[in-house]
């Protein structure tokens, strides 16, 4: 049990680090879930949704290619067959504006200085 | 602000076109203002990570040593195509490119460099606006007069306005300079910056001094589709990422996220990334339509540069950075004609659209005109050919008792039953056609 919890730790922090804190260079590099690479991507919390989907469009979209395409798996559809967008965790790349092709989604960009804020880019 | 107290230019978008644009009309004077919509410029750009310089150099002679944040100059590429478990790369190093100007091809961290760049732009007299998003142009007989943004700024005025607001160009479309995005066009992208020390990077990728390396990789390194991954080597991180079209991510179901997952543990990919510590996950959009996809560059009081006019010369050159730039300071440099002439209508204008035309800008991508309709109608170059190539080269690189001469016949024969003759003298001309 403890074994494999020390694994999933491991995982979880991807390059392992040695005894004395130095980080093995021969370990896998660091994968990581969405959720947690976003954690590393700084964002500045805007107060309004910048992507706004209508349902009543999105229910007749077969494919739903907006649950592809975007980097953050920002779109998911619910028990209740709703497309459902975390806009909070947008990376403004616009994908799935291109791929909207009924025009379900009404794409903006955030307010000024808000959402994504790259600092390596 | 009133129609009276306007600027002389209005350029929208801190990206590599802005920025060159306010550069250079503010060295000549003008009352430039940059509106970025970011919290700084930078802030919201990304990009594969190869900048090209020769504009730069032209602008800020010998940046490399005026502390403009660029990481590694480019001496090797490699370009790979990659099966489940093989890969066949072409690699070139030119000890040459490690001399000034290195061969204009730096490798680069948007956040950091646009930042730089849009100092020197202030320093020359360009004002900048950050946190300005705008929604909308200002119209008045037809002619554009300025901007509309969001929030408290308002109503901004101007003589000329440059869209370079990227590959989102939403102002470009509303203006019918060009129709909706497809998505067979727009190459979505996501990339992660991935720590390691530059020791360990030099040794891995046998780089010495400020040398960087390009690596690029085809086929199964985006699961077999058209697309391609890439790692470069920044200072201290490596940039890792890869890019396919919106729509065949769409209707192949494939995810970004985990297609560069699965790049990354590629047997080829994996030793190169060991040890490696994500510092940050972005996306971004490369507009590749091409020459045919170029929407007109101007109109009465309005020009549009860099990705918002899909200037990415999606050849094996893929660059994107260098045209941006061209054509943020011919735009800068008409605005500056037009302001002698007094006359912001197309009439001087026009002379945006002449220069570009003039320039690699436009004859590059007219040079690879045929490239984006091969990309999208060809995906047997990126899923099976590679496949059976890679196969028949293994089988003829393959150890035993088998004499040479026999092995040569079954490669034939196999080749023949996979691809045929005729076909593949065709599908050879094809890739003459469209790149030779």
């Amino acid at each position: 049990m403890s074994s494999d919890k020390k694994d999933n730790d491991n995982k979880s922090k991807g390059s392992e680090k040695t005894g004395d804190g130095k980080i093995n260079y021969l370990s896998p590099c660091e994968s990581l879930s969405v959720d947690d690479r976003l954690f590393r991507t700084r964002f500045i919390a805007d107060t309004e949704a910048h992507l706004v989907v209508d349902n009543t469009i999105c229910k007749t979209c077969k494919d739903k290619p907006c649950t592809y395409v975007c980097p953050v798996q920002n779109y998911t559809v619910n028990e209740k067959e709703d497309v459902i967008v975390s806009w909070e965790s947008c990376l403004e790349c616009g994908a799935c504006r291109v791929a909207c092709i009924p025009k379900g989604l009404s794409w903006k960009y955030p307010n000024g200085g808000k959402g994504i804020c790259l600092r390596q880019g | 602000m009133c129609e009276e107290e306007k600027f002389d230019l209005i350029i929208v978008g801190g990206g590599l076109a802005g920025i060159s644009a306010a550069l250079t009309a503010a060295r000549e004077g003008l009352e430039v203002v940059l509106l970025e919509r970011g919290e700084y410029p930078g802030s919201k750009n990304v990009m594969g990570g190869i900048l090209f310089t020769q504009i730069l150099n032209k602008l800020i002679p010998e940046f490399w040593d005026k502390g403009a944040p660029v990481e590694r100059q480019v001496t090797k590429r490699t370009f790979s195509l990659l099966t489940e478990k093989s890969e066949l790369a072409v690699s070139l190093n030119f000890r040459d490119f490690n001399e000034a100007p290195f061969n204009n091809t730096f490798t680069c961290l948007r956040s950091k460099f646009d930042q730089w760049y849009a100092e020197q732009a202030e320093e020359a007299g360009a004002e900048i606006f950050p946190e300005t998003v705008v929604d909308s142009l200002i119209k008045k007989d037809g002619k554009i007069i300025g901007v509309n943004a969001r929030g408290e700024d308002g109503e901004l005025y101007a003589d000329c306005v440059i869209l370079a607001d990227g590959a989102n160009s939403l102002l470009a479309r509303d203006e019918g300079l060009h129709q909706e995005f497809d998505g067979k066009d727009m190459v979505v992208c996501c990339k992660e910056v991935i720590s390691l020390p530059q020791e360990v990077i030099e040794d891995r990728f046998h780089l010495e001094g400020n040398e960087g390396a390009a690596l690029e990789f085809f086929s199964d390194a985006v699961g077999g589709v058209v697309g391609s991954g890439f790692i470069y080597t920044n200072k201290d991180t490596l940039s890792v990422g890869l890019g396919l079209p919106v729509d065949v991510s769409g209707d192949k179901q494939l995810k970004p996220y985990e297609l560069l997952d699965r790049f990354k543990n590629h047997p080829c990919v994996r030793p190169l990334l060991r040890g490696g510590e994500i510092l940050e996950y972005s996306a971004h959009m490369i507009p590749e339509m091409g020459f045919d996809g170029v929407p007109p560059l101007y109109k009465d009081g309005l020009m549009v540069t860099g990705d918002a006019a899909g200037l990415v010369n999606t050849s094996i050159f893929h660059e994107g950075s260098c045209l941006a730039m061209a054509s943020g300071v011919m735009a800068a440099e008409t605005v500056i004609a037009a302001k002698k002439a007094n006359d912001f209508t197309s009439n001087t204008l026009k002379l945006y659209d002449e220069k570009m035309r003039d320039s690699f800008v436009i004859k590059d991508l007219k040079r690879f005109r045929r490239v984006p309709e091969f990309l999208h109608g060809s995906p047997q170059f990126f899923g099976e050919y590679p496949k059976i190539i890679l196969d028949l080269i293994q089988k003829y690189f393959t150890v035993s008792e088998t004499p040479k001469k026999e092995t040569e016949k079954e490669i034939f024969a196999s080749f023949r039953k996979e691809i045929g003759m005729l076909k593949g003298i065709k599908e050879g001309y094809k890739l003459w056609r469209t790149f030779g």
